[in-house]
């Protein structure tokens, strides 16, 4: 996504086309899904609706799952595009509560791209595997031209093996669950689109991409009964809880006074005319537990370096299923919509 | 950042509560009211902080042309569309105005189309601009209110450099008032001027709605706080029967405006009848630049005719109606059907200050929990 | 665009001559500013509205609505003014209106020969009391006047089958109180005769009595235009206001009508 070529619309050509808006991880994400590929690859896993498959060997379960990178600027504050790699393949493992165990890498590279970025961020992903406690297994590179591609693009695949008695799904919400996250929300995503325009704050700020295997084995401990894990990335919380909601069938009420968010990233979202609620994070988990185990899992949540700015933020309710509610500081409510294509600032 | 905390007291649920009583016994006795804001951010703000749930029923908070990128001319987008074209010409404008539909395209369109066209946050990126590419002609195209034009004004005074020109598009709030009460019949109650509108031009540039309507007019800020405090405000003069032009945002506005923006504004522009995108035109309304400052007007210096006759009003589009409030996004037939951000039919769709954009992310604010489910975690 | 004003015998006469018949929106500002000035004279007695000699009036002027950038607000306001006008005719209290038609009305015209308490026609001359024609569903308080003068029945042939009548058919209806003599010259000279002898015996009573008959008249005036605005505001933003306009204004046609012989016989 990119803020100067904003997304052409659908059908300011006659036939749809394939639009930046496909990838921005709100409605029209989902849209292409369920109209191009879901109706083609329709099974029993795939309609699990996780951020990896499950699957089942005998009596061992294994975590699956693929991404793929594409981001501009690759280098950030915070972090690189090989960083965002590794994690974020460990990350939609560890949303299915998986044990992260093997990756597997694929590059496409751009003809001219100087090699000695290439090895910064070789080097990233070796560091960030490594913390993670995970082994590059098997990898591939291709080359495309000049012009064809921005650089680098990277595809992680990883597998880990899954607890028995976890069975973690979106579909297992429940009226009565409290909704956690480990952190501030919108770092990433205002961090990546400061860098990119040039946009200058009082503070830095710095992306929050990291494993989260760790932190998730953790919560894992204290609560088996974890009804969903999954990291708000693309389209923010937003579209995070929105796909939640409508596949558990529940409302859920977030309360704006108790979500962690920097000040720095406030005002960002403030002067660009941005939701934070909308904003891509990194390192960032949603843990969906039932109300008595709240606060056993928020104290375990903030032990962890990864969750000191832990808190609950909002819970599971029966009316208004399948939306998002948020209670404003002023105690007014508001629908929390799915971000419809990109977040373009907007001028005043 | 230092700022963003001392506005939390104007967000302060307490202040609301307050003040939402206050507002409950002010109107009790009046009727239905309604209520008209000019500020597309007043829009914005009043359907993400749910105002409306503090308000009884009988007050009505009309949206009305307040989003300037909603009624800038599909004339004026089509000179942009049409320089973006000239070989070696670059047309510099705000985010959310590449994507509106002109007659035949958008600059986004038009840049698809091999135009060239870039986005800008502020006139000081445009200048920043043209001085790293001399050799290039540089077009900014200026859209807003006269919050905006101020910084035009100043761009210009202080000498911009010679490869930029500006296409002013820039439209004053005032006079639109008069045409805003006749379409309403006159059953507009009072308005809530946009505060940072007023701390340009002071209260007095609305003494008119005193004169000629008796109507109270209130300088509103744009926190919850503030927001209410207007409306609260606007409600006690019209039942005191007091029609004045009322300041309820003191803390940026005061009575006789900026002195020194408006002399900028007064040096550097004038102003003339102007269209309002499928409004009207309307007399006084348009900011255009002083013969003195000709050479760098695109207008009067760069080809700008398009090969084609404007097309203002794409068939069924009902934008215009929307902003001038004779309208609710939810009255339109393509409301979230065939007109949504991602796909917009209509300006008020695409812009974020649009009602229908705002009104499509945050719906118009009202919606209910039972009690088991509203209390607090 | 001409409007004169004289007072003879405590008779005053009110000619407004626009072209076509067409009132603009300045004209109806000039003609209302007039018309209060008549109506605080305290001398007469007696209005005549004369209208032009070609035609008594045809209502709002389509002609700049068209050239306007958005026709519909310039519309909106002429119509508004000219309900204006129909109003305060109907509210004068103090003299007995009538409308003395030289020449043919169309729409609000008509409505505004109907806000007179006696409405005389000059024998050849046409009513068109119907919008649609022009894609509106009118204003003008036509539907307190029309309904309330030829009843509801005929109201509703008029309107929705919108075919014009002639001046005999519109006595007949009760449109109009009489069909006069069709010579110009003549025809003024006898409204003249009327008015005069209106104004010098027994006005006092005729006034008594205008005054009791239009309380019913008046009686919940207001809800009722206020729906005619509304109707009139969304005709005026649809295509088939624009289409008839534009048929009307640049070639000068109406839509053909149906059957236009019988309601148009020949005056006898």
């Amino acid at each position: 996504m990119s803020l100067s070529s904003s997304t052409p619309h659908p059908n300011s050509s006659g036939s749809a086309k394939v639009v930046l808006g496909h990838g921005s991880g709100g409605k029209l994400s989902q849209d292409l899904l369920e109209t191009v590929f879901f109706p083609y690859f329709k099974n029993s896993i795939l309609d699990e609706n996780h951020d990896g498959a499950i699957l089942r060997f005998g009596n061992q379960k294994l975590a699956f799952s693929t991404d793929s990178f594409v981001v501009n600027p690759l280098f950030f504050h915070g972090g690189n595009i090989g960083d965002l790699a590794i994690n974020g393949t460990i990350n939609d493992l560890s949303m299915c509560g998986a044990l992260p165990q093997y990756l597997a890498a694929s590059f496409i590279l751009e003809e001219g791209f100087p090699l000695h970025d290439l090895k910064k961020i070789v080097q990233s992903m070796h560091s960030a595997a490594q913390a993670a406690n995970v082994l590059l297994v098997t990898g591939d590179t291709k080359v495309v031209e000049k012009g064809k591609g921005d650089g680098v693009f990277i595809n992680t695949t990883g597998i880990g093996t899954v607890g028995n008695s976890i069975t973690i799904s979106p579909k297992n919400a429940a009226p009565g669950d409290v909704v956690l996250i480990n952190g501030n929300i919108g770092d990433h995503g205002i961090a990546i689109m400061s860098e990119r325009e040039g946009l200058e704050f009082e503070t830095t700020i710095e992306s929050d991409t990291a494993p989260l295997n760790d932190l998730i084995q953790n919560i894992l401990e204290v609560s088996p009964n974890v009804h969903v894990l999954r990291d708000p990335t693309r389209g923010g919380l937003a579209s995070t809880l929105n796909e939640i909601a409508a596949v558990a069938q529940y409302g859920i009420l977030l309360e704006e006074k108790q979500l962690p968010i920097q000040p720095a990233v406030m005002a960002a979202c403030e002067i660009l005319g941005l939701d934070p609620l909308h904003i891509a994070n990194e390192g960032k988990c949603l843990v969906f537990v039932p109300e008595n185990e709240g606060d056993v899992v928020l104290q375990k949540m903030r032990q962890h370096p990864l969750g000191k700015e832990s808190a609950v933020i909002g819970k599971v309710i029966r009316e208004h299923p399948g939306k998002v509610l948020l209670r404003t500081a002023i105690e007014s409510l508001r629908m929390l919509d799915m971000p419809e294509g990109e977040q373009l600032p907007r001028i005043c | 950042m230092g700022e963003h905390a001392n506005l939390e007291k104007y967000k302060n649920a307490e202040y609301v509560a307050h003040l939402s009583k206050a507002i409950k016994a002010v109107s009790a006795s009046l009727g239905t009211v309604k209520l008209m804001h000019v500020c597309g951010t007043h829009e914005h703000e009043i359907a993400r902080h749910g105002i409306r749930q503090f308000l009884p029923p009988t007050i009505q908070i009309i949206p009305g042309p307040g989003c300037p990128v909603c009624i800038c001319p599909v004339e004026s987008i089509d000179q942009a569309i049409t320089l973006a074209y000239q070989p070696n010409t670059t047309v510099l404008t705000f985010g959310d105005m590449v994507r509106v539909p002109a007659s035949h395209e958008s600059l986004e369109d038009a840049r698809r189309n091999g135009g060239s066209v870039k986005m800008v946050y502020s006139a000081l990126d445009a200048v920043n601009l043209a001085r790293e590419n001399p050799n290039s002609t540089f077009v900014f195209f200026s859209i807003g209110f006269e919050t905006t034009v101020v910084g035009i004004a100043g761009m210009i005074k202080t000498g911009i450099p010679k490869n930029l020109y500006v296409l002013l598009a820039n439209r004053y709030m005032p006079p639109v008032l008069k045409l805003l009460m006749d379409v309403h019949d006159e059953s507009i109650q009072g308005f809530l001027l946009a505060g940072h509108a007023a701390t340009i031009t002071g209260l007095h540039a609305y003494d008119f709605m005193e004169d000629e309507f008796q109507l109270p007019c209130v300088a509103t800020g744009f926190e919850p706080v503030d927001i209410l405090l207007g409306i609260f405000e606007c409600l006690k003069l019209i039942k005191n029967k007091e029609p004045r032009i009322v300041n309820a945002y003191p803390r940026a506005v005061n009575e006789h405006g900026n002195t020194v923006a408006l002399q900028l504004i007064e040096d550097v522009f004038e102003r003339k009848p102007g269209i309002w995108r499928g409004i009207d035109i309307v007399d006084d309304s348009a900011f255009r630049i002083k013969e003195e400052y000709s050479f760098l007007d695109a207008e009067k210096q760069l080809d700008c005719t398009p090969p084609y006759p404007p097309r203002s009003h794409p068939p069924g589009c009902d934008c215009h109606r929307i902003m001038l409030g004779e309208l609710l996004p939810t009255n339109c037939k393509m409301f979230t059907k065939t007109c949504t951000p991602s796909n917009p039919y209509g300006p008020c769709m695409v812009s974020p200050e649009g009602t229908c954009h705002t009104w499509f992310k945050h719906g118009s604010g009202k919606i209910s929990l039972t009690h088991t489910a509203a209390h607090t975690i | 665009m001409e409007i004169v004003y004289k007072t003879k015998n405590q008779v005053g006469h009110l000619e407004f001559h626009g072209y076509n018949g067409a009132m603009d929106l300045e004209h109806c500002t000039h003609f209302l500013q007039t018309y209060e000035e008549a109506a605080e004279t305290p001398e007469t007695r007696i209005i005549v509205l004369w209208g032009g000699v070609d035609f008594f009036s045809n209502g709002i002027d389509l002609n700049p609505i068209h050239l306007r950038y958005n026709p519909v607000i310039l519309a909106y306001k002429n119509l508004k003014a000219l309900n204006k006008i129909v109003k305060r005719v109907l509210e004068t209290k103090n003299k007995l209106v009538i409308a003395a038609l030289r020449g043919s009305a169309a729409a609000g015209g008509v409505m505004l020969a109907l806000a007179a308490d006696l409405r005389y026609g000059r024998k050849g001359i046409v009513l068109n009391p119907s919008y649609v024609n022009m894609g509106l569903s009118g204003s003008e308080y036509w539907s307190i006047l029309l309904p309330s003068m030829i009843g509801y029945g005929h109201t509703q042939k008029l309107i929705y089958e919108a075919n014009p009548i002639s001046c005999r058919k519109a006595v007949e209806l009760g449109m109009l109180h009489d069909q006069l003599d069709m010579e110009q010259n003549r025809f003024c000279q006898q409204v003249r005769e009327k008015a005069e002898y209106f104004a010098r015996f027994n006005i006092e009573a005729r006034l008594a009595a205008k005054e009791v008959l239009n309380k019913r008249l008046l009686y919940s005036m207001e809800d009722q235009v206020k729906l005619e605005l509304q109707r009139m505001k969304d005709c005026c933003n649809h295509a088939e206001f624009q289409q008839a306009r534009t048929q009307f204004v640049e070639k000068g046609t109406e839509p053909p009508q149906l059957f236009p012989g019988i309601a148009l016989e020949k005056d006898r």
